[in-house]
């Protein structure tokens, strides 16, 4: 799950601001509540919790960690060999974890060197084993199967890159801003093997009101099934499908019941102070990503930022059917942290730990 | 200009030549007696001294924190000084808890006795301390002096038990609010 950088330079016409320093929202710690009922490897639900519901309790996963690793913002991905691939953006590292949490590896460290991150924000695993790594400055990292060596680097020219996913040992798709350009698109078909951009997609700042909110919640994640992209920009309440050569397949509005839209007005003047910056950021929510179920519904996760808690985040939960249609929406569920979309498991931060090493996986009910 | 006025300006005029000289937390100071952090046998301490708002903004002094507590671990002790009200005591106890910070002692003084006793002092500040003495200090945000090498450096230099306790300072660390 993206832990986007929301940055204090935004004002009124002012389209130069790029986020320049990651706010630790990210961190989006864990605003957990309550105690999950169900623990060990049978399924069970979630009982007295709001997905107790709509969620069924696979197992905890309680991820390893020594002096040298630990979990501070972790993003997570199931590795398709077993287990998950973690990148932190605030420790700036790489990791495997296997499919008990126990640690395999890990690489990086912060620097600008080859298998160094300054911000890494995206990570997947190619058909061929390469583990790929996504900075947010754009940078593209290679590492061999286990994290050993470096098999190459490239600058992508996509700033603000905070989403990936892996088409194939020579395609992957990037969501962030291309040159610096926040009305252009934010979607890229990027060719890792000719170190080429192939087509860009997907322009959703032109379209919105506020545009200083849009600037500083600026950004898109996507999810791919078969040839489907299903994306999502953190202000929209819409979820917008693609071809991956960039054609239109339409638009589903999320139908959201609780999303608390961002303001059509923008700041009449540059907010600089931080406490009420954090007042301004927490009056509206964010959408914080989509993801494709192995049947073809779309689970949305949004996020409201907390100043009392150091703005972390709180986590809500939406679910469509692949037509639109209203499936359910939850308020305050734990930190998603991954939605496999082969298998259909869900990542969660275990719900009250209050440090994201202790994860529950859970499968919708259908 | 009235009497009236003229007496003001007076008072005021007054009133500004007798405030105390700003003071900044700076090497060589003695270690507020309350911010000593107890059992580490280094006597050395690594010192966050912030205001609330400091846990909002995009400073990243948690990296610096969680780099010293992965390089130094018990031998330095790290200590949060947090200039704020009552009310705002659940920011940083989030601020650290999910930046994964282990404190040694956390602090709270309210601003206005933060500035009674300490005077006017640039914040946020990071402080090294040995002993009963501040030894390193970098104030302000996004301090050039500020860096890994720099603070580790001292650190260091400290924890080994072998430096004298006397002061360093960093560049651009005189600044007053």
């Amino acid at each position: 799950m993206p832990l986007p950088c929301i940055c204090p330079l935004f004002g009124r016409g002012r389209r130069d601001v790029t986020c320049r320093l990651s706010l630790a929202l990210p961190v989006l710690a864990s605003v957990l509540l309550g105690g999950c009922q169900a623990n060990g490897n049978g399924e069970a639900s979630a009982a007295g919790t709001p997905e107790g519901d709509v969620l069924s309790h696979l197992r905890t996963v309680q991820v390893q960690e020594t002096r040298e690793v630990l979990n501070v913002t972790p993003r997570v991905t199931r590795d398709p060999w077993g287990g998950f691939l973690v990148v932190d953006r605030k420790e700036a590292q790489l990791r495997r974890y296997g499919e008990d949490g126990s640690l395999l590896w890990h690489a990086g460290r912060k620097g600008g060197g080859p298998g160094e991150f300054g911000v890494p924000s995206g990570v997947g695993r190619l058909p061929s084993g390469a583990v790929l790594v996504a900075e947010r400055n754009g940078r593209l990292t290679l590492f061999d199967s286990a994290g050993g060596a470096v098999l190459g680097t490239v600058e992508t020219r996509v700033g603000q890159l905070e989403d990936l996913a892996i088409l194939s040992d020579s395609m992957v798709l990037l969501a962030g801003v291309l040159n610096g350009d926040l009305e252009g698109p934010r979607l890229h078909v990027w060719n890792l093997a000719a170190g080429t951009l192939r087509n860009s997609f997907f322009s959703p700042f032109a379209g919105q009101a506020n545009r200083a909110a849009a600037t500083v919640a600026g950004w898109t994640q996507a999810s791919v099934r078969r040839d489907t992209v299903a994306a999502v920009f953190a202000l929209s309440d819409t979820v917008y499908f693609f071809t991956l050569d960039g054609r239109a397949a339409g638009r589903i509005p999320a139908g959201f019941r609780h999303f608390r839209r961002a303001p059509h007005k923008e700041p009449d003047r540059v907010i600089t102070d931080p406490m009420e910056r954090a007042r301004w950021l927490s009056a509206f929510d964010y959408v914080a990503g989509v993801h494709w179920l192995p049947d073809g519904r779309l689970l949305v996760p949004y996020q409201s930022v907390e100043p009392g808690t150091a703005m972390n985040r709180r986590w809500h939960l939406l679910a469509l059917d692949r037509g639109g249609r209203w499936l359910f929406e939850l308020r305050d569920v734990p930190w998603l942290l991954d939605v496999d979309g082969r298998s259909g498991e869900i990542t969660f931060v275990e719900r009250g730990s209050e440090v994201p090493n202790r994860w529950a996986l859970a499968r919708l009910r259908q | 200009m009235g009497t009236r006025a003229l007496a003001a300006v007076a008072l005021f005029s007054l009133a500004a030549c007798s405030a105390p000289a700003p003071r900044t937390l700076t090497a060589g100071d003695a270690l507020p007696a309350e911010w000593k952090p107890a059992d580490v046998d280094s006597g050395v301490a690594l010192l966050w001294v912030f205001r609330t708002r400091d846990c909002l903004s995009c400073e990243e002094v948690d990296e610096h924190l969680r780099r010293v507590q992965r390089e130094f671990g018990a031998s330095v002790a790290i200590v949060a000084v947090h200039v704020g009200n009552a009310r705002d005591a659940t920011v940083p106890r989030s601020f650290f808890a999910s930046r994964r910070v282990a404190l040694a002692r956390q602090v709270r003084h309210t601003p206005r006795e933060f500035r009674r006793t300490f005077g006017d002092v640039t914040l946020p500040a990071v402080l090294v301390a040995s002993g009963s003495r501040i030894v390193w200090s970098s104030a302000g945000p996004a301090s050039s002096a500020l860096t890994p090498h720099r603070l580790d450096g001292v650190l260091r230099r400290h924890v080994g038990g072998s430096e004298s306790v006397a002061p360093e300072h960093a560049a651009g660390n005189k600044s007053q609010r």
